[in-house]
């Protein structure tokens, strides 16, 4: 109870509902803009809760993540563009409700959909992180080594097209991981280490410069060719506060549980992700409302159960991602991953010791989502005409501002340091290079990230294993839980394999009549 | 065009195994050291890590490799424009120049010149899409994406002295609204400090009093630039706006409230 106590004065401090509050603006305003990730929004914001205390700082940060998950959906439903992944499934049924002029009542359903998917899953996420993470006192070093090692396997899988890809980027992730210091020997692991022996480079590469320059840097470089693209016309309405009514709600009772069902464990399967989730949602509402029973209308007609199903699923996906990132240290997609980066970065290692000695930071996470969740749906309720603004910005005023905000962000890392500061800089930049050609080669950049942060996790705990076992390195076919986390990569990998080939079945024969 | 997406995707490849080879390379030379206490010698090493990464980056790399020999996969890749090229190197030149110049010239100076000629290009690039849809190239409404191939290249560089001349008034504004924001809050510091006044002393204050003399300039500017229609274009308005409001802005948050030491340059009197 004394945790809950201090948490609950940390949240409702004005400072933490100041900052939660500005993640949550930037985050709907960073999900409306099509092209921007939550996971880019968060790693920009990552300089910035670094500064701060943990409840303010880390809120920020989920409200970042809330907030872009649930406004990419704005310009899914009005201009037939999703925002970012997680709205892909929105745009079928939102750009036909628009078509028919009801735009309001799509704008409104996605938010209240929204809304219920992140409360529902926080609820998921109050209960099972404990549970899970009591799990991890069974853990001894080959088991957490096979756990960091399952996290990258399926993550490689199925962030890219294509295994080899995924695989490869990975390994790149651990490799660059491996830089600097060895944790047991103290010995220099870098490249020309005459050169670099007295620069900040002899301690490895920072986190923050990483993630920046490959979510960040990257996506400005990207984001180039889209410069001379035909902008999209939006004709802005005036938009009303429209919600479905409460009996249609009670009607799409099922629709609801079932996609918080599936966004909730889909997201807590690491590397798998709401694109997935939406898709088994909006698939699973078709079904349902296929006899046009119970006054549900037959999703794929533009009616406001094609939006909620997604929509619900899309911000489940937010709680249930972070049960694996804070009860095992795996994150469940990329944007968890650099919320675990942020946890990292303030010392804070999850697992069982978290929620055994620091349970107010748990508490504090728990009620900063609460907090995000519900700015998320007052700000977008109260000032959805304005988010609906947004799309208008142009690219050629965004991508400036986003590689300023970039390479300051690096800079500010180090803080008062300037050789440091400028070394975490070009670090920056460097890492945007590479994610940049990573991109163009179609290799997917989550891999690497998710490398970069189990690398240390990982080579500790494999060479601890062995070494334990005398140099046996089937240590970890031996030990029943870590041969069951490798069976169940295997089973996940394959599931979401399954789970792709459906969804995109299910994608094609409903392609969006655009107005 | 699809020739081009599937060079790309080899080339891809190909430079992951020579990442690879790179990798495994270097893990080869680095030191076998093993940790203390190992006299069974049962610890994998400090060269574990980077050379598994390596084996296992040059195994998919080559998988991947083969596959785009054997198989390649088409995707519709366009070829980038020679704009588009330009704005790339461009992009990454200034920001390297950018950081070798940063603790030189100073971080508002520096960052306002920056956006304003990222803005500045960039707005001339985005004209292109605009001038296409007019001209009913871009077809329907909503075919947000669709990249179109303009009449001719815009060159890289300013056309015309006024787009420099602007450039550098972008930057007597910044400094301006500094000196006017800085020299006000340091004066009400020394003056709270000597009147025994800690809220006046405060950091809290002197933000907010740097915010208020250099926002108010700032504002007065361009509220006069617009009166007197001092820019002729559009783009270059917003360019100017932008740039010095950023740099402001990032001042404040970063240098102000979180005490980052942003390098001042030739600012620093």
């Amino acid at each position: 109870m004394e945790a809950f106590r201090i948490a609950l004065e940390q949240v409702l401090s004005i400072e933490t509902i100041l900052w939660v509050a500005v993640g949550e603006v930037l985050g709907i305003i960073i999900g409306a803009l099509p092209g921007l990730t939550a996971t880019m929004g968060i790693a920009l914001l990552l300089p910035l809760s670094f500064q701060l205390p943990f409840a303010p700082g880390f809120g920020m940060l989920l409200a970042v993540y809330c907030g872009a998950v649930s406004g990419a959906s704005i310009p899914a439903i009005l201009l037939g563009i999703p925002g970012n992944p997680n709205a892909l499934a929105t745009v079928y049924d939102g750009t036909l409700m628009t078509a028919k002029g009801q735009a309001s009542l799509a704008l409104g359903s996605a938010v209240l959909a929204s809304f219920i998917g992140g409360i529902l899953s926080l609820l998921a996420l109050v209960l099972f992180a404990p549970l899970v993470a009591r799990f991890t006192l069974m853990f001894g070093p080959a088991e957490k080594a096979a756990l960091a090692l399952v996290g990258l396997a399926i993550i490689a899988s199925i962030s890219g097209d294509e295994l080899a890809k995924g695989i490869a980027t990975g390994a790149l992730g651990l490799a660059i991981a491996s830089f600097g210091v060895d944790p047991f020997t103290n010995s220099l692991r870098i490249p020309f280490p005459e050169v670099f022996r007295e620069t900040p480079l002899a301690t490895g590469v920072g986190l923050i410069p990483v993630l920046i320059g490959l979510y960040g840097v990257s996506q400005v470089f990207a984001d180039l060719p889209r410069l001379s693209a035909a902008p999209g016309e939006v004709t802005l309405q005036r938009f009303t506060e429209r919600f479905p009514s409460f009996r249609k709600l009670r009607s799409m009772w099922r629709i609801i549980l079932e996609s918080t069902g599936v966004g909730t464990l889909i997201g807590a399967i690491p590397g798998t992700g709401a694109s997935i989730a939406v898709f088994i949602a909006y698939d699973r509402a078709k079904k349902i409302t296929a006899s046009g029973k119970h006054g549900l209308e037959p999703v794929g007609t533009g009616c406001v159960e094609g939006v909620f199903a997604p929509e619900v699923a899309n911000n489940a996906v937010t709680g249930g991602a972070l049960i694996p990132t804070l009860a095992l240290g795996i994150p469940g997609d990329s944007s968890t991953a650099v919320l675990l980066g942020a946890l990292l970065i303030k010392g804070i290692l999850p697992g069982y010791q978290l929620f055994q000695q620091k349970m107010h930071l748990v508490y504090a996470v728990f009620l900063t989502l609460f907090l995000a969740n519900l700015f998320m749906f007052l700000f977008q309720l109260k000032g959805i005409r304005w988010f609906a603004r947004v799309i208008r910005i142009p690219l050629a005023y965004l991508l400036p501002i986003v590689l300023i905000l970039s390479l300051i962000g690096a800079y500010a890392v180090s803080g008062q340091g300037f050789t440091t500061a400028v070394y975490d800089t070009a670090i920056c930049l460097f890492f945007g290079l590479i994610g940049y050609l990573l991109k163009k080669g179609g290799y997917p950049v989550a891999p690497l990230v998710l490398g970069v942060i189990l690398g240390g996790m990982l080579e500790e705990n494999f060479r601890r294993a062995v070494k334990l076992a005398q140099g046996n390195y089937l240590v970890f076919f031996t030990k029943p839980i870590a041969l069951t986390f490798i069976l169940l990569a295997v089973f996940s990998v394959t599931l979401s394999l399954i789970q792709k080939r459906r969804a995109a079945k299910t994608m094609r024969p409903m392609k969006p009549t655009l107005p | 065009m699809k020739r081009t997406g599937n060079r790309r995707n080899l080339w891809g490849a190909a430079g992951m195994v020579l990442a690879a080879t790179i990798l495994i390379s270097y893990s080869l030379t680095l030191e076998q050291r093993r940790m203390i206490g190992d006299e069974g010698g049962h610890d994998p090493g400090s060269r574990a890590l980077p050379l598994g990464s390596g084996l296992v980056m040059l195994f998919a790399g080559l998988y991947d490799l083969g596959k785009q020999i054997r198989s390649p996969k088409k995707q519709d890749h366009r070829k980038s424009s020679r704009t588009e090229r330009g704005l790339f190197w461009g992009t990454l030149v200034g920001s390297i120049l950018y950081l070798f110049l940063l603790e030189r010239v100073g971080f508002l100076i520096l960052t306002t010149l920056f956006l304003f000629l990222l803005f500045f290009f960039y707005s001339k690039e985005a004209e292109k899409g605009k001038e296409a849809v007019k001209t009913g190239k871009a077809g329907q409404s909503g075919e947000a994406g669709k990249h179109l191939e303009a009449e001719k290249d815009i060159p890289l560089l300013p056309h015309t002295p006024a787009g420099v001349a602007i450039g550098v008034l972008a930057c007597v504004l910044v400094a301006l609204c500094y000196l006017a924001g800085r020299i006000v809050s340091r004066e009400l510091f020394y003056w709270g400090r000597s009147m025994g006044s800690p809220v006046l002393a405060s950091r809290t204050v002197s933000v907010l009093v740097f915010l208020l003399m250099s926002g108010s300039i700032y504002l007065g500017a361009l509220l006069i630039g617009r009166r007197i229609a001092f820019f002729k274009v559009r783009s270059m308005e917003w360019s100017v706006a932008l740039s010095v409001g950023t740099a402001l802005a990032l001042f404040i948050v970063f240098r102000m409230i979180f005490r980052v030491a942003l390098p001042l340059g030739i600012l620093d009197l």
